[in-house]
């Protein structure tokens, strides 16, 4: 097998329009990222989007680079650094760190136009690097 | 009945569900979410495996005020297809208070006698009493 793969960014505006499509499609309701005045009074002072909507984005990128394999041996293991303001432009980034003992360990992180991280963390995939 | 987030304690199970993996499901979470849909037409996007387990803990347990999602863990161990029934199970497996703070980690198997998924997720959540003091 060939060394695995460069993982491709993922670039996405997430606005209100997104994020209520979200709240309705993952069954998350919470008005921190839905109801303006809730929000308000949380701990970001305005709505903000689903941590697990930005995620998605990182998500998106590991199943462009590797298919149905990161569905069926894929880990992802994150922290939230900073809330996603909506309206806000969120780029995904997986890198390479290693591969060995039959995994593909990348670094994975989200940031904002400003360069804000969102969340980082680490995913892995099942890859074989001493197959032919 | 829901379950008061500030009650549990590690080794706390909440009432396993049952969730369906409709294709129409599937397609509102790709539209939402940006992602392309035909690349989901036989098996669930792992990651909306996830969120439709946090949903479920989420209609088990209302959230506090002021709690956020600050970590998360998934291990996709099978591919769901669509149109399948599988089960939820939720479990603390951490629980903590620090600085006012309540932690608590969740983990969660969903699967269809094998688990196809694992995840942990950490809620922090300001204690009332710290939040009474807050307000102040």
């Amino acid at each position: 097998m060939s060394a695995p793969p460069v993982v491709a960014p993922v670039t996405r505006r997430i606005d209100q329009a997104r994020v209520e499509a979200y709240a309705h499609a993952a069954r998350d309701w919470n008005p921190i990222h839905t109801d303006r005045a809730a929000a308000a009074a949380g701990p970001f002072g305005q709505p903000v989007a689903h941590g697990m909507l930005v995620l998605a984005l990182v998500s998106d990128a590991m199943t462009a680079a590797f298919g149905e394999r990161w569905a069926a041996g894929g880990t992802l293991k994150v922290r939230w650094r900073a809330p996603a303001l909506q309206p806000v432009d969120v780029t995904a980034v997986v890198t390479l760190r290693r591969c060995e003992g039959g995994v593909a360990t990348y670094d994975v992180s989200c940031h904002n136009a400003a360069g804000e991280q969102l969340l980082s963390g680490t995913a892995t995939v099942p890859w074989d690097d001493a197959a032919p | 009945m829901t379950v008061d987030f500030h009650s549990l304690r590690r080794g706390d199970r909440l009432p396993p569900t049952l969730l369906s993996v409709g294709a129409a499901e599937v397609r509102a979470y790709l539209a939402a979410t940006g992602e392309p849909e035909e690349r989901w037409t036989a098996i669930a996007p792992p990651l909306a495996l996830g969120a439709w387990a946090i949903a479920a803990l989420l209609a088990e347990m209302p959230l506090p005020q002021g709690a956020v999602h600050s970590a998360q863990e998934f291990e996709f161990l099978a591919p769901v297809p669509i149109g399948s029934v599988v089960s939820v199970t939720l479990q603390v497996v951490q629980q903590s208070v620090r600085q006012g703070t309540n932690i608590v980690v969740f983990e969660a198997e969903l699967g269809a006698g094998a688990t196809a998924l694992r995840g942990r997720a950490t809620v922090a959540a300001p204690l009332p009493v710290a939040l009474e003091a807050a307000a102040r």
